[in-house]
């Protein structure tokens, strides 16, 4: 879909190298020169399968679903969700199949820089990937459902949905210059990608760039390969005398609409959600997603940073954002079907649309590096979004009926103050018997996320949830997780075996006891890199993901453990 | 009335023989901060002959244990040349002459979070000095200019099958951001000194692509703490806070300590030195190392096992061998030996043995002449480290290495590393 846009500019960068290409790759004999001209590059062979792992007790969740009657009782009647999108089809799982593919990419990626003066450089990365559908990718959820009464037909059309939105890919993802206009002041204008924030595993003040959630689960990828560059004018203000700097950033829109938010997770076959267990009342023909664009009012962000050192040992960000709420989704009004007799349908919508509402976000992050024997470096992060919009239950009766268009029926939105903090240790560490020669590298990440939600709101607390059309997945009031990861490196760095563990406890504001163990989700990743030589990377990496409540939490996930391999040519 | 006149007589030839200490040049550095090599064993070393496995008997007092091994074991050669004096930059000299007898060791026993000298300003702190731990100072504030940029290769090399990997990598610094004695502002820089930094540096991967763009910027205490410093990871696009030099971390997943780059990046109080000698020994000094883009065949033979020996000059030079213990209990080296020039104060080769007491590792710095001595400081052009036990080498070589070039200290800033990513 990117490729028709921006296939001219992949010509760009030939016509960048063509002048420059018979130059030294150090320049002239100036050391303070960089190379004046690189060219860098990788192809990449990703693939994996659902593998049911050791949490599953290496057996298969079976993907069922069942009739529920008027009264919403289950009636043990079996159906299929694909089939009966809505109502009264309530899937009561969503194995996936064990030895199915998860992912199958190819990607071809070419990076240049192009220094034709000290003062300006000119970076670009053009990217092209190609996947393969998978068998997953036939439950995603098309804004525009099948007509058709044919299973496999409806699962086939779901799975070109995802090929062709979401499985081709040829972009130009930066296009940008730098310019250092004098020691104190550059400019970094084009495509791009900013990152905010010092923790790793989650992102609490990396909110520029949305996520392109195709990619794969997120946790387990490189933010860097994930993130949707955007075209932007980013600032920087040093003040070197106090060891500080303001990066202002001014994001103006002209991205295309869709690549502006995180791609909606329902849309997304193999690694996104599931159909809902607790499917909407309405049969609703169409969702339109309402992208942020037409207008600078509607579309432009700013926000900027102020990050500087107090002491050798003490750093500080400050930042705040004004931006668009990028994930997920919120359902915003429908436009509801005229029955035969010209009444209101009260079962069937003809199109439900959901926005991307507008927010603030401001947030500091402190790190602080402790002396040995502590030896290791404290960092603490906290983002508050002051007013965001949760979405509610596809029951809800918070609704209003629009006063100018007859058929239209708004949601009415609450607005609550949203925090998350995360405290993370990281500290190199000698264990010898386990490394003799290489430290291993221990994080871990404490994070609290809270919705303040005031008591005379309480029936909010029951009706707004986490993720549109998850009735039963309320809204998370007090959350904890906790992270854990380690690396190190075997063999001069031949072998980089790596752990992440992640523990998600369920909403501590509803379950206390035995209920926060039994109930919560999780997954751990455990990955071996290889490097061959100088060219050649290979990454193997298994996942498995548990979950008592396949529709709550990570648990929307534990039906696809995974064993995924990666191989890697870079030049 | 005669034992004092002897007293008075002594009394002047003493304040005599201290004026004149302070006549520190160019030309008699040398014998004013070390000693002369030894004639005799000078004399051996001739332009055009080679030490070898088959002659080696006849060059042993010049070759240090660790050498020997490498010339009898693993076919390293010693191609020779005769011993060439070399002094510091003016600037270095008079300030040597300039606080002479100013600096002062403080005890502190086990101590190592706590400053151990005093008085000093900048210069040589302790010509001719009497004990190890007065040479470590001196090595610890040897001539190295006041800063440096240089371009280089590192590779990973195995004994049996050569060449595993190599990453080129970018690393500016400027070593004396106090005590310096070369480039204005002289003795130091303002901004670092009021923070108690005494170096600070900023380095950054330019091959192979997984690494390209991966930099550190960190700095080191005049106190002898751990470094502080940020990364920048690439995959990440974020610039982390990050501890560095873990005691007994190894750089980059190389046979490299932290504390081995240039020989020994640690703090004179994190160890106890003992000098067991003054001797003369072939050593690198004045490599005849080219420098230059596509060198590296011209230095290393990486074609050949164990595809880690280098190809350099040697010459008989005046050496304090130290024996060096750490003061933690959980240092990877039990003990090492340390190989100090007595004229540069630089540490030309260093052995390290395991807690068990084996011989583990040894370190080979190759060093060039300056075109000008007057003004720059000795080029170190060439790292070698192989781990004996493992047969396996780290092996680094310079492309480019330039000194005194009077760098903005605006460049060691954490947006400046944060600006140069990606």
């Amino acid at each position: 879909m990117r490729s028709k846009r921006i296939a001219a500019l992949g010509f760009l960068l030939p016509l960048l190298a063509g002048p420059v290409l018979a130059q030294d790759e150090f320049g002239d004999e100036d050391l303070a020169d960089e190379p004046v001209f690189s060219i860098n590059g990788l192809f990449q062979l990703q693939s994996g399968i659902f593998v049911p792992l050791l949490s599953d007790m290496f057996q298969a969740h079976e993907n069922t679903g069942e009739i529920r009657n008027v009264d919403g009782l289950p009636t043990g009647e079996p159906c299929d969700p694909v089939m009966m999108p809505q109502k009264p089809c309530y899937p009561t799982n969503h194995g996936t199949k064990p030895g199915s593919l998860s992912m199958f990419r190819m990607t071809a990626q070419l990076e240049a820089d192009w220094r034709p003066f000290e003062s300006y450089n000119l970076h670009a990365i053009l990217r092209a990937a190609r996947s393969l559908e998978t068998d997953a990718d036939g439950m995603a959820q098309m804004p525009r459902p099948s007509t058709s009464n044919d299973p496999a037909k409806r699962r086939a059309e779901a799975r070109a949905f995802v090929n062709r939105n979401y499985y081709s890919e040829f972009d130009l993802r930066e296009l940008y210059l730098d310019a250092y206009l004098n020691d104190w002041l550059s400019f970094r204008i084009g495509r791009q990608q900013v990152t905010w924030g010092e923790t790793g595993q989650f992102r609490l003040l990396d909110v520029i760039n949305p996520i392109d959630s195709t990619w794969h689960f997120g946790s387990v990828e490189s933010f860097e390969d994930q993130r949707i560059p955007l075209w932007i004018v980013k600032g920087l203000v040093e003040f070197q005398d106090i060891d500080h700097a303001l990066e202002i950033v001014w994001v103006p829109g002209i991205d295309r609409p869709e690549d502006s938010v995180t791609v909606p997770l329902t849309l997304v076959g193999a690694w996104g959600l599931p159909y809902s267990n607790t499917p909407s009342p309405y049969v609703i023909d169409e969702k339109v997603f309402l992208y942020p664009q037409n207008s600078i009012e509607d579309t432009m962000r700013i926000g900027f940073r102020w990050k500087g050192n107090l002491t050798p040992a003490l750093g500080y960000s400050l930042i705040y954002y004004y931006t668009h709420q990028q994930s997920p989704p919120i359902p915003l009004y429908y436009d509801r079907v005229r029955d035969a007799d010209g009444s209101f349908s009260s079962t069937h919508l003809e199109k439900l649309y959901l926005g991307f509402p507008r927010q603030h976000i401001t947030g500091l992050s402190l790190d602080y590096a402790v002396e040995n024997p502590v030896g290791m470096v404290i960092r603490f992060e906290a983002a508050l979004e002051p007013d965001r919009v949760f979405p509610r239950t596809s029951t809800t009766g918070n609704t209003v009926q629009d006063p100018d268009v007859p058929r239209r029926v708004h949601f009415l939105q609450p607005r609550y103050p949203a925090l998350t903090t995360a405290l993370v240790f990281m500290r190199p560490t000698m264990i010898r018997f386990l490394n003799p020669e290489q430290n291993i590298m221990l994080m871990l990440q404490l994070m609290y996320s809270g919705v303040f939600i005031p008591d005379k709101n309480e029936v909010d607390k029951y009706d707004l949830v986490e993720v549109p059309g998850f009735n039963d997945f309320l809204v998370t009031q007090h959350q904890l997780r906790v992270i854990f990861a380690a690396f190190t490196t075997y063999l001069h760095g031949l072998l980089m075996p790596k752990v992440v563990v992640a523990w998600i406890m369920p909403d501590l504001a509803r379950k206390s006891g035995a209920d926060v163990f039994s109930d919560s989700s999780g997954f751990v990743s455990a990955s071996l890199a290889v490097r061959l030589g100088s060219h050649w990377r290979m990454n193997l990496a298994l996942t498995d993901f548990f979950g008592n409540d396949a529709y709550s939490g990570v648990g929307l996930f534990r039906d696809r453990d995974e064993i995924n391999l990666s191989i890697l040519c870079q030049f | 009335m005669r034992t004092m006149s002897m007293a008075l007589l002594g009394g002047f030839l003493l304040t005599l023989a201290t004026a004149r200490a302070g006549d520190i040049t160019a030309q008699n550095w040398g014998e004013k901060v070390g000693f002369a090599p030894d004639a005799a064993l000078a004399a051996k070393a001739q332009r055009g002959v080679t030490v070898s496995a088959a002659n080696l008997a006849e060059y042993q007092a010049l070759v240090p244990p660790g050498l020997k091994l490498l010339i009898e074991k693993y076919k390293l050669t010693l191609r020779l040349k005769p011993y060439e004096p070399i002094h510091p930059s003016r600037g270095y000299i008079e300030a040597t002459n300039k606080y002479l007898g100013q600096a002062k060791i403080k005890d502190i026993g086990a101590e190592y979070r706590k400053r151990g000298l005093e008085g000093y300003v900048a210069g040589l702190p302790f010509p001719q000095p009497k004990t190890g731990l007065e040479v470590a100072w001196n090595y610890q504030y040897a001539y190295m200019g006041d800063d440096g940029d240089s371009v280089f290769s590192t590779y990973w090399i195995s004994a049996k099958s050569g060449v595993e990997h190599k990453e080129l990598w970018r690393w500016a610094f400027i070593i004396r951001t106090v005590n310096r004695t070369d480039i204005e502002p002289i003795p130091a820089i303002p901004s670092f000194a009021e923070k108690n930094l005494q170096y600070t540096s900023i380095t950054y991967a330019l091959e192979p692509y997984d690494k390209k763009g991966f930099g550190a910027l960190y700095s080191r205490s005049v106190d002898p703490l751990d470094q502080q410093g940020h990364i920048y990871v690439p995959a990440m696009r974020r610039v982390l806070r990050n501890t560095f030099g873990t005691r007994g971390d190894t750089w980059n997943s190389t046979d490299l300590l932290y504390e081995d780059v240039r020989g020994y990046m640690g703090y004179p109080e994190w160890m106890h030195w003992e000098l067991k000698a003054k001797t003369t020994l072939l050593m690198p000094v004045g490599a005849e190392v080219p420098l230059g883009k596509n060198n590296d065949a011209q230095v290393f033979d990486t074609k050949a096992p164990p595809y880690w020996n280098p190809k350099l000059l040697y010459q008989p030079r005046p050496t304090y061998v130290l024996e060096v213990k750490p003061k933690f209990p959980d240092y990877p080296y039990q003990r090492m030996v340390f190989y100090i020039d007595a004229e540069t104060y630089v540490i030309v080769y260093k052995e390290a043995y395991d807690k068990k007491g084996d011989f583990w590792k040894m370190m080979l710095m190759g060093w060039n002449v300056p075109a000008d001595m007057n003004t720059h400081p000795p080029v170190l052009s060439v790292g070698q480290v192989v781990d004996l036990q493992a047969e396996h080498a780290t092996l680094i070589n310079m492309h480019k290495s330039e000194a005194n070039l009077n760098l903005d200290p605006k460049m060691f800033t954490l947006s400046n590393l944060q600006k140069r990513g990606r």
